[in-house]
């Protein structure tokens, strides 16, 4: 009897690729000896899939893969033989019946936590203005050496919230389409402030804190 | 508390992850309670020392002893090492991220001779001093092992004390006795004094090397009683005992060689002539193959790795490699564990078992031929014969494969022109066998890559007396390697010269050599195995501002009663048999393996492994 199983974690290792990870998580449920389907392919391999791919340099709070399980095995076990096996800075949170496809995932809401040299009520101002200027260099502007396209970041932004905390730092708390459709790296907000207020600014860490579906209600 | 900011550290730092920490399987101990801090450092970069056994083996078997806390350091990629000079943080460990600076034993690998720069610039990124005189403490205590310790000589100025031989056995016993010593608080060089006298430590500041006139070495003599003369290298007794891992570290990001290693035997028996490796690991002592299987298990299960490879120097000398891998496959198969060879001579080996463990990765086949004839092959007793390969490539042409690769030194002692064409001949034999085979693949074009790489005279071998051809005479050998080559089925492949050269004059230097080190450190060298970044320029100015001539050392002809910078060094390799074997290579003639016949290397004082296995077979 098989049945797929969606594995929650959280990933605070943020200097590993999705690459990288796929790696570990592989090597983490063969540890774990999870009863899991293998494929059967050339390099035969435990089937794990995940949800959206997480850049390099950040944090995830609400994270998932499936994987398929091919024994009568409650989710509590499968859950207990996973924690014993990660390390604190991968913890596994939960496991649920996938309800949704990966592909009906639209947007993710992320949080950004800025030190600033100088005041940082200035870049609040300039993250809860009406536009987010910013010059996007994909690869093929940066092949060409063109400038990079010209957005506004406001366009794409459902939600922008800045919450100063202190003087120097502040959290920025966005949702951006993110998905097989479309995509917005929130790292374009630390490159729009960088642009357009100049140096002094350091984004300390970006936390993916949620998937989520077409009408902002969360991927479960 | 970290002392400094990861993060901003690393904001525009390539491969992030080779300085993170935090992988799972890492040793955190309370730095309160550990007395005493070792830093394991390797002087290359983390995809390169996490790929080495020996560290997995060292950090495992330290902290196993609850005082002692050992972490691991590598060489920081130079981007990474300009933002940290920039931000003014000194070298760290992984683990802690605690300042090097602060720790008790900095211990250094010496794999090999072109990563002594990184020893040098690690020390000075760390902020300790470079020169074993500087320091004057007993903390920050710099040691070495590894390979290149055979001749430490021209790294000796900045070492405080080497492991020659096997550290299993020799490091708790000298990390026991520093323990020792700091709770006393005893000076250095009271406790140097006191390690010297361990089996398989050598102090070099209880040396004192004198020279002749015309630059030749006169003598190394010892300075004080604790000295020994020679220094004995330590060995491993029993490879059944002695601690192997239960787990590795788990690299997050890709590593040269990510994946379950398990050693089944150290040394070799087959004495190649020009092979370092071949001589100074002797001799041969084989891990039961119930003890592997176990070891083996064990590693993927706490790993999750699904791939071990068995490791050794040319592993298919295994004496007991069928039922090994038998009693492998066992669970291997069940578990989706693959198991790898790195060296697996496929001519007299079952087929049904070759298949089994060459599962994956069926695309090309190695051979290491070293020289393109059979004359030059018997000197340098490699034996391989061209029926070997050549019978090996006709089956595995039938079995699917398309791509052959070859390996080759040029500038061997007594090579010919002959020996060189001969290079191109083999090559081609290789591609018109191909296409006479009538069971090939179909529509598929054969490539056979060649690979040649410059000749180094290392230090215990047979060849330890001979010059190294010129960079002139290597380029003129390789000019007419190529015009040899007359299908584009062959690629050829070089491997620098320059790079070959520098190594030919630290592998083979003396003490002298610590000048032009310094020297060429302090015009920014690192990292002179990549290419990258070998500038030999710069390293020309360094040896003419120290008045050193390199080819003194690369280029020059050593008379056999001539002292070598290594010879109060004692591998159990005597000096007699290897002229004895230098003067068989003249003679184009070979020596039996010692699984075959025992060659009277000197070994056998140890009384350990296949010599006294060979005893047995005599008496």
């Amino acid at each position: 009897m098989l049945r797929d199983a969606r594995i929650w974690f959280e990933k605070h290792a943020k200097y590993i690729s999705h690459l990288d990870l796929n790696r570990f998580m592989l090597r983490a449920v063969r540890r774990a000896k999870l009863p899991l389907w293998v494929t059967e392919g050339f390099n035969p391999h435990p089937y794990i899939n995940f949800a959206l791919p997480l850049s390099l340099g950040f944090e995830s709070e609400n994270d998932c893969f499936d994987v398929r399980i091919t024994e009568d095995m409650p989710d509590e076990e499968l859950c207990e033989r996973l924690r014993a096996v990660m390390p604190p800075e991968i913890p596994v949170t939960g496991i649920s019946a996938p309800v949704y496809a990966f592909k009906k995932i639209e947007y993710a809401a992320f949080s950004l936590f800025f030190e600033s040299e100088g005041s940082i009520d200035e870049l609040g101002g300039f993250l809860t203005g009406d536009t987010i200027p910013v010059r996007k260099m994909g690869k093929k502007a940066r092949k060409q050496h063109s400038e990079g396209e010209l957005i506004d970041l406001m366009e794409y932004a459902k939600r922008l919230d800045f919450t100063a905390q202190g003087e120097s730092a502040g959290r920025a708390d966005v949702i951006l389409p993110a998905g097989s459709r479309q995509n917005i790296n929130p790292q374009l907000l630390v490159t729009a402030a960088e642009q357009t207020l100049g140096g002094g600014l350091f984004c300390k860490r970006i936390l993916r804190s949620a998937l989520l579906l077409n009408d902002l209600s969360a991927f479960c | 508390m970290p002392r400094f900011d990861f993060d901003r550290l690393v904001k525009d730092i390539q491969k992030p992850g080779r300085y993170a920490g935090g992988e799972p399987g890492i040793i955190i101990k309370d730095p309160h309670e550990a007395e005493l801090r070792f830093a394991f450092a390797f002087p290359d970069t983390y995809e390169v020392g996490m790929s080495y056994l020996g560290m997995k083996i060292l950090c495992g078997l330290l902290n196993k002893i609850p005082e002692i806390w050992c972490e691991r350091v590598f060489a920081p990629w130079p981007d990474m090492e300009q933002a940290m000079r920039r931000q003014g943080v000194p070298l760290f460990a992984l683990e802690s991220r605690d300042f090097i600076r602060d720790f008790d034993i900095i211990g250094f690998s010496l794999q090999y001779e072109l990563s002594y720069t990184n020893v040098l610039n690690m020390l000075d990124l760390a902020g300790i001093p470079l020169r074993s005189d500087e320091r004057r403490e007993l903390k920050n205590l710099v040691i070495a092992g590894g390979p290149c310790v055979c001749n430490p000589e021209p790294i000796a100025d900045f070492i405080d004390l080497f492991l020659p031989g096997e550290g299993e056995e020799v490091l708790p016993e000298l990390t026991a006795l520093y323990l020792e010593c700091k709770r006393n608080g005893t000076d250095k060089l009271t406790f140097l004094k006191a390690a010297a006298k361990l089996e398989g430590v050598y102090v070099p500041s209880l040396y004192k090397a004198s020279y002749f006139e015309d630059g030749r070495l006169k003598c190394i003599e010892p300075l004080s009683e604790e000295a020994p003369m020679p220094c004995k290298k330590r060995i491993i007794r029993d490879m059944d005992k002695v601690y192997y891992p239960e787990t590795f570290v788990l690299p997050y990001i890709e590593i040269v060689h990510d994946r379950a290693v398990q050693e089944i035997f150290r040394g070799c028996i087959r004495g190649c002539r020009f092979c370092q490796a071949g001589f100074i690991y002797r001799p041969v002592r084989e891990k039961s193959s119930g003890v592997i299987n176990t070891q083996a298990r064990r590693l993927c299960e706490s790993t999750g790795y699904d791939e071990v490879s068995l490791s050794s120097l040319s592993t298919s000398d295994y004496s007991e490699m069928q039922p090994l891998l038998t009693e492998m496959l066992g669970w291997s198969e069940k578990e989706g564990v693959s198991i790898s060879l790195p060296s697996l001579r496929i001519d007299n080996f079952p087929k049904e078992l070759m298949e089994k463990v060459q599962k994956v990765r069926k695309s090309s086949l190695t051979f290491a031929p070293e020289a393109g004839t059979q004359r030059m092959r018997d000197a340098i007793n490699k034996n391989i014969t061209e029926e070997d390969i050549l019978s090996s490539c006709k089956m595995a042409f039938a079995n699917g494969y398309t791509a052959v690769k070859l390996y080759f030194m040029i500038g061997l002692p007594g090579e010919t022109d002959e020996d060189i064409e001969g290079i191109a001949a083999l090559a081609q034999k290789i591609v018109d066998l191909y296409y006479a085979s009538p069971d090939k693949p179909k529509g598929k074009a054969v490539k056979i890559s060649v690979g040649v790489s410059s000749f180094v005279p290392k230090p215990f071998t047979p060849f330890q007396w001979e010059p190294q051809d010129t960079k002139q005479r290597l380029a003129e050998k390789q000019a007419l390697l190529i015009s040899c080559i007359k299908s584009r089925k062959i690629s050829l492949s070089w491997h620098d010269a320059g790079t070959s050269f520098l190594e030919a004059v630290f592998a083979r230097g003396d003490r002298r050599l610590g000048a032009v080190l310094q020297k060429a450190f302090e015009k920014g060298c690192k990292f002179d195995g990549w290419g990258e970044y070998f500038f030999l320029e710069k390293w020309m100015e360094a040896f003419a501002e120290t008045g050193i001539d390199p080819a003194f050392y690369a280029n020059r002809r050593r008379e056999p009663d001539e002292t070598l910078p290594w010879d109060h060094m004692d591998y159990y390799v005597d000096k007699r048999y290897l002229l004895s074997e230098y003067q068989k290579s003249l003679a184009a003639l070979c020596t039996k393996n010692c699984r075959e016949e025992c060659g009277g290397c000197g070994a056998a004082r140890l009384e350990e492994g296949i010599c006294v296995e060979r005893r047995a077979d005599l008496v």
